[in-house]
């Protein structure tokens, strides 16, 4: 698995990690750090461009929750963080045919929102 | 049939094999793609939850019993049911879930049968089982538990 990381500018600054490959049991742990190292530098908001994620696990989605619940725990500044509810601060770019079944099975997709479009995307921030 | 070591690098492997056999029994595409998921589910528990790291192999034999195509998953792990464990509360809110239990929620909605027995060695068998063909309906008797090898 590949991460890239790219910065684009909508209405906010928007972090997008690019990710190559398959996200299961093998490259969970290290998908997960590259998500926090993105947030080491303080609270952002995440693109996540999963175009080119060929195959997504059930530990996958246990990442994927796991970015949700980092990007929760960022909270907004200066107001507390709101629990529940799809995610302000990460989102879905292209999520393939495979990923998007193993979302809407885990009922995933109600959390993280999916775009098709990049420049939609990066707007919806 | 194929044995790999229990080792989440086979797990591409496993799924290649799996689409591979599907694909000479003229299994459809999305009962294919669907076994190929709910087959590498069960090999990634086998690896993590019941080899734990310690050496073992995953023997899997893929045959098609009528309208059914079967797979039998076979381990020298720790005696594992997974049939008997209960579904997640995906109703809760994400952050109130305990964690566990995806796995076997997907290798469950993504087949049609699944079943678990112990094997004359010690070992576990769990057999998933999915209609090969979106044209074949609710008749037709289940799979066998033996499987037959193909």
């Amino acid at each position: 698995m590949e991460i890239s990381v790219s910065q684009e500018q909508g209405r906010v600054p928007v972090t997008i990690l690019g990710v190559k490959g398959e996200i299961n049991a093998e490259t969970a742990d290290a998908f997960l750090a590259a998500v926090q190292r993105a947030y080491a530098e303080g609270p952002c908001d995440v693109l996540l461009d999963l175009s080119e994620v060929s195959y997504i696990s059930s530990w996958g989605i246990r990442a994927l929750s796991d970015v949700y619940s980092m990007a929760r725990d960022q909270g907004e500044e200066g107001r507390p963080a709101k629990a529940g509810g799809v995610s302000k601060h990460v989102k879905l770019l292209c999520p393939t045919a495979q990923v998007r079944k193993v979302l809407e099975t885990t009922g995933l997709d109600l959390y993280l929102e999916s775009f098709s479009d990049r420049k939609r995307a990066v707007a919806s921030f | 049939m194929l044995q790999v070591p229990a080792d989440v690098k086979q797990l591409a492997i496993i799924r290649r094999f799996i689409e591979e056999c599907a694909a000479a029994m003229e299994v459809d595409a999305d009962a294919s793609a669907d076994m190929v998921q709910a087959v590498d589910e069960a090999a990634t528990n086998i690896i993590v939850h019941s080899y734990r790291g310690a050496p073992g192999t995953i023997d899997l034999e893929v045959s098609r019993e009528g309208e059914w195509l079967v797979v039998l998953l076979r381990d020298q792990g720790p005696r594992f049911d997974p049939t008997k464990v209960s579904p997640p509360d995906l109703t809760l809110p994400l952050e109130q879930r305990k964690p566990g239990g995806l796995g076997i929620h997907l290798m469950r909605h993504f087949t049609d049968r699944m079943a678990w027995r112990t094997t004359p060695d010690g070992g576990n068998e769990l057999m998933l089982a999915k209609r090969a063909n979106a044209g074949s309906g609710a008749s037709g008797a289940s799979p066998s538990e033996q499987g037959g090898a193909a």
